[in-house]
C-alpha cells in the first residue's frame, strides 16, 4: 500500500529501462494482450460505440501483454497523449488500460471529467468492479460494468440504458459528506487557478497563455457511423486510479 | 541607389528576424510560468488533502502523535513557500513524511479496509501523478526556453534582453531513495 501511493513520485524520477510501443489507436477496445473473445470484443466496443454517442464522452480500452516494468501511470499517460480520446471542447475522454502480466489496471480519466470522476470514484470502479471481475477471470464482464458506472457517474439521471446488470457501487449516502468536501474542494481549486493566473498574468505585464500540446489531429469523432473516428485530442492531466489484482 | 536597396532590405530582414526571435522567447518564458501554475494547483491539491486524511488515520491510531505533528509542519512549510525550488523542495519533504504515516497506517488492518482511507489514498495517488506529470511538463518548458536562448545565434538576442537561462525541478536527492518501494 505504501508502494502504491508512493511510486508516482517515482514515476518521472526513474527513466523507464525499456519503454513499449504504444499500440495505434484503431478502435473503441483495443485488446493486444488477447483477453476478450472476439464476440466480446465486438460488444463492448458497440456499447463504447454507443457511449460516445449518447454524449457521455470517448472512452476507450487497451489491454497489454506487459508493461516491460514502466509504471503503468506512466505509461497510461504515453497512451493518452498518443489516443487523445475524447472530443477536444470537453476533454471528456477516458481510457482503461489493462496489463495482463503484470496484473495492474489503470482508468485515466481526461480533464474535463476529473469534476465527476474524481480519483476516489475511479479508485471505486477499479476496485470494486476492476479488480475482482480480472480475479475471477472475467475481464469482459469487468469491462462492462465499469462502463455502465461510469455512465451512471456522469448521466444519473438514468437515461443510459446499461448493458450489464451491475451492481450500484456501494455506500452512496455514506459518502455523500465526502462528496460535499470534494466540491468544496472544486472550487477551492478553481478560485487557485484563478488567483494564479491572475498573478502570473500581472507579473508578465500581459495575459498568459495557454498553449497546449498542438496534436489533435482534428479527426471527426462522431461523423462516420461506420468507420472509428479515433481520438478527438482530449485532454489528460494524470488523473484516474491504478490497482492491481 | 541599388547598393542602397539591398542594405535597407538587409537591415528589415534582421531586424524581423530579431524581432521574431525575441518573441518567441517571450513565448517560451510564459510556457514556463502556465507550467509552473500547473504545478501549483496540484501541489495545493495535495495540501488539501492531508487533514483529511491525517483525520481517518487518527481514527484509527491516535497515539502516533509525532508523526501527526511532522505531517502537519510538512504541509505548513509547502504552503508557506514562494519560490518554485522552495515549493518542491518542501513537497518533497511531505513526500517522505507522509510515506512514514503511511507505512505507520500498514500497522492497523481495521484502517487499511477502511473506505474513506482507500479512497484518500486514490486521491492522494493521484494528485501525485499529476505533480509528476505537471513537473515533468514543466522541465519540458524550460529545456525548451533554455535550449531556444543558448544556441547560436538567439543567444545573441538572449544575452541582449537579458533572458536568464531557468532551473529544472530536479526531485531531492533524499526523495529519489524514498520509502522502502516494493515493486
Amino acid at each position: 500500500m505504501v508502494a502504491r501511493a508512493l511510486w508516482p513520485v517515482l514515476l518521472f524520477v526513474l527513466s523507464a529501462a525499456a519503454e513499449i510501443a504504444v499500440p495505434p489507436f484503431s478502435d473503441y477496445v483495443v485488446d493486444t494482450a488477447g483477453l476478450l473473445s472476439p464476440a466480446e470484443r465486438e460488444t463492448l466496443a458497440a456499447n463504447l460505440r454507443r457511449f460516445e454517442e449518447s454524449g457521455l464522452g470517448q472512452m476507450a480500452v487497451l489491454t497489454v501483454p506487459s508493461l516491460e516494468g514502466e509504471p503503468i501511470e506512466r505509461f497510461g499517460m504515453r497512451v493518452a497523449e498518443t489516443w487523445k480520446p475524447g472530443p477536444k471542447r470537453s476533454d471528456n475522454g477516458l481510457i482503461l488500460i489493462i496489463a495482463r502480466d503484470d496484473r495492474a489496471l489503470r482508468l485515466e480519466v481526461g480533464y474535463g471529467l476529473e469534476g465527476v470522476i474524481n480519483d476516489a470514484r475511479a479508485g471505486d470502479i477499479i476496485r470494486q468492479i476492476l479488480v475482482p471481475a480480472m480475479r475471477a477471470g472475467k475481464p469482459a464482464d469487468g469491462i462492462r460494468q465499469a462502463v455502465d458506472a461510469i455512465a451512471r457517474l456522469i448521466r444519473p439521471d438514468g437515461s443510459w440504458v446499461e448493458d450489464s446488470a451491475s451492481p450500484p457501487l456501494r455506500s452512496k449516502e455514506e459518502h455523500e459528506e465526502i462528496e460535499r468536501r470534494e466540491r468544496l474542494m472544486v472550487l477551492t481549486l478553481v478560485f487557485g487557478v484563478f488567483v494564479i493566473v491572475l498573478v502570473l498574468g500581472s507579473r508578465f505585464g500581459r495575459p498568459t497563455s495557454w498553449p497546449r500540446g498542438g496534436g489533435g489531429s482534428g479527426s471527426f469523432g462522431g461523423g462516420g457511423r461506420s468507420g472509428f473516428g479515433g481520438g478527438g485530442g482530449g485532454r489528460f492531466s494524470g488523473g484516474g486510479a491504478s490497482g492491481r489484482w | 541607389m541599388v547598393a542602397l536597396i539591398i542594405m535597407g532590405v538587409l537591415v528589415l530582414a534582421v531586424a524581423g528576424w530579431w524581432v521574431g526571435t525575441y518573441n518567441t522567447m517571450v513565448q517560451a518564458q510564459e510556457e514556463i510560468a502556465s507550467r509552473f501554475a500547473d504545478v501549483d494547483v496540484q501541489l495545493m491539491r495535495r495540501a488539501d488533502l492531508i487533514p483529511n486524511l491525517v483525520n481517518t488515520v487518527k481514527g484509527y491510531a491516535a497515539h502516533e502523535e509525532m508523526i501527526f505533528t511532522e505531517v502537519a509542519a510538512a504541509r505548513s512549510r509547502l504552503l508557506a513557500a514562494t519560490t518554485p525550488g522552495e515549493k518542491m523542495a518542501a513537497n518533497d519533504q511531505l513526500t517522505g513524511v507522509l510515506g512514514r504515516l503511511l507505512a505507520i497506517a500498514e500497522n492497523y488492518p481495521a484502517l487499511k479496509a477502511n473506505e474513506n482511507f482507500l479512497r484518500l489514498q486514490d486521491e492522494l495517488a493521484g494528485t501525485e501523478n499529476r505533480i509528476g506529470y505537471a513537473r515533468a511538463k514543466y522541465n519540458e518548458a524550460v529545456r525548451a526556453f533554455n535550449t531556444r536562448i543558448k544556441v547560436f545565434p538567439g543567444s545573441l538576442i538572449a544575452s541582449r534582453a537579458g533572458f536568464e537561462p531557468k532551473p529544472y525541478f530536479e526531485a531531492e536527492p533524499t526523495a529519489k531513495a524514498a520509502p522502502r518501494v516494493e515493486f
